[in-house]
């Protein structure tokens, strides 16, 4: 071999003991991984690649192995922070050592990885989707269908293998309030690749016979890991929101979402919850229709009894009433009958008895009167008699005449020597006055 | 008939009941109309409704 010539051993061992001098630190490392898979010896391979900002194509590629150690370490954190094993497709942040081996060439070390990353990108994928929806104008298309009030037969998008579909049938057809479903599956990948091919010709297949069912169900239960961004697709976003009836969607675990989530009438975190829905809805509708029930009896129950009440009470009142008012009459007759009875009789009995008592009273006050002027005369018989002469005369009194006849009142009338003629009771004596004295002096 | 119709007929007569408009006369010919849409649609809801198709054929 010339002095100027290396094998390419000693190449190879030149390239790496340079990289091993000038890289030896480790680097955070952005990419796509365009292939991922778990060994039989327990590491874990990948394939970084970068595309161009169109993204059809490749600028960059390399190799990357995580030894089975640093994997077990880095894989249960990441699917546990993701949801998602690490797989194609998928976008990460990982920390990597560059080296370079003499027979395998330029490979990546994986010592680290970043599952917010990755988190944020499928975040930022559904968030672009879910624009995109809008933007169409067609992102609540299906949340605004009407639920219908009966939730009866359910075409079911699922696989017959996939964790839940068993439960959720079992669930449903046993359900506490012998609500009846008529369920159908529609069979589905519902992991991987194919999952949105799949459950499109699923949902095109409900949707030719919409009217035979009353809402179609898509579920799958979430395992360990869900690779939900399986379902984070926009044209299976978009055909939901455009199917004919309103899509109930119950995919993943109670912490995951999908884009799915947000077209879907109707969001519930697993398969158990969807057939909970169901079953709810179904309770509802019973619920509803007892209360309807009792509402549509109660009134005429009530009806009837006030009815019945009534007519019970007419029924005593009516005979009593009729008493009642036929005694009323009847003694409002006899006092009427009576009073035609009295009034003539009491008419001439008034009159007897005022003639009468005119009677009386005339009686009474003739004699009344009567007595009175009998008293009158008496008391003037009296008085007269008092004033009669004789009497006086006869008690002792005597009447003194002058000589021609003239009663003598005062002494004045008379002087000594004059005859005059004194009247007794019994006759006259004549006497001849020898003096005559003022007696009135004297007393 | 849709479950759909018939509740909406169940609520019509559950006001009207309410409402008190209903003549005693009437009062037999709208329950009797509102106890078999009860029935028809507890029959859509559970798993009765087999046994009230054949009821409602027999009326027919």
């Amino acid at each position: 071999m010339p002095a100027d010539s290396v094998t390419l051993y000693e190449l190879n061992a030149l390239v790496r003991s340079v990289l091993e001098q000038t890289m030896s630190d480790a680097y955070w490392l952005e990419a796509e991984l365009s292939e991922a898979r778990l060994a039989s010896n327990g590491h874990f391979y990948v394939e970084f690649v970068e595309k161009d900002s169109s993204g059809r194509s490749f600028i960059a590629k390399a190799r990357g192995t995580i030894w089975a150690r640093t994997y077990h370490t880095i894989a249960p954190l990441f699917e546990h922070a993701t949801g998602e094993r690490l797989r194609a497709g998928m976008k990460v942040r990982v920390q990597v050592t560059v080296s370079f081996h003499e027979l395998y060439g330029y490979s990546l070390n994986v010592i680290d990885i970043d599952p917010t990353y990755t988190l944020g990108d499928m975040a930022r994928r559904r968030r672009e989707i879910l624009e995109q929806l809008e933007a169409d104008g067609i992102l609540h298309d299906n949340q605004e269908l009407e639920l219908p009030s009966l939730l009866k037969r359910i075409a079911i998008v699922s696989s017959a293998g996939a964790a839940g579909y068993g439960d959720f049938c079992n669930q449903l057809e046993n359900n506490d309030y012998g609500l009846a479903f008529h369920l159908q599956l529609f069979p589905a990948v519902m992991q991987g690749e194919h999952v949105e091919e799949s459950v499109l010709a699923a949902l095109a297949a409900i949707a030719d016979e919409a009217d035979r069912w009353d809402c179609a169900v898509i579920i799958r239960g979430g395992g360990a890991t869900s690779d939900l961004s399986d379902f984070d697709s926009y044209h299976l976003a978009a055909a939901i929101t455009q199917m004919p009836l309103p899509v109930i969607v119950g995919i993943g675990h109670e912490r995951d979402e999908t884009v799915l989530d947000f077209v879907a009438h109707t969001r519930v975190k697993t398969p158990t919850a969807a057939a909970a829905f169901l079953i709810n809805h179904g309770a509802e509708q019973l619920a509803r229709l007892n209360t309807l029930q009792d509402r549509i009896m109660q009134m005429p129950r009530l009806q009837l009894q006030a009815a019945r009440e009534r007519m019970t009470r007419l029924q005593t009142l009516l005979p009593r009433t009729v008493a009642m008012t036929i005694e009323r009459e009847r003694h409002k007759q006899q006092q009427l009958s009576q009073r035609f009875r009295h009034t003539p009789l009491l008419r001439v009995q008034s009159s007897r008895l005022t003639a009468q008592s005119l009677e009386v009273r005339i009686a009474n006050a003739a004699k009344l009167a009567l007595q009175g002027s009998r008293l009158k005369v008496q008391s003037l018989e009296t008085r007269l008699a008092a004033l009669d002469p004789a009497l006086q005369l006869r008690r002792g009194f005597s009447l003194t005449y002058s000589s021609d006849g003239h009663l003598l009142r005062s002494i004045a009338d008379i002087r000594p020597g004059d005859t005059i003629t004194t009247r007794l009771a019994d006759g006259d004596v004549a006497a001849v006055t020898t003096s005559v004295q003022n007696t009135q002096h004297n007393r | 008939m849709t479950y759909e119709g018939a509740m909406q007929r169940l609520e019509a007569l559950a006001r009207e009941m309410e409402a008190g408009d209903v003549a005693i006369d009437s009062l037999a010919e709208k329950l009797k109309e509102a106890q078999q849409l009860l029935a028809y649609c507890k029959a859509q809801l559970t798993k009765a409704e087999a046994e009230v198709q054949k009821l409602l054929k027999e009326e027919e």
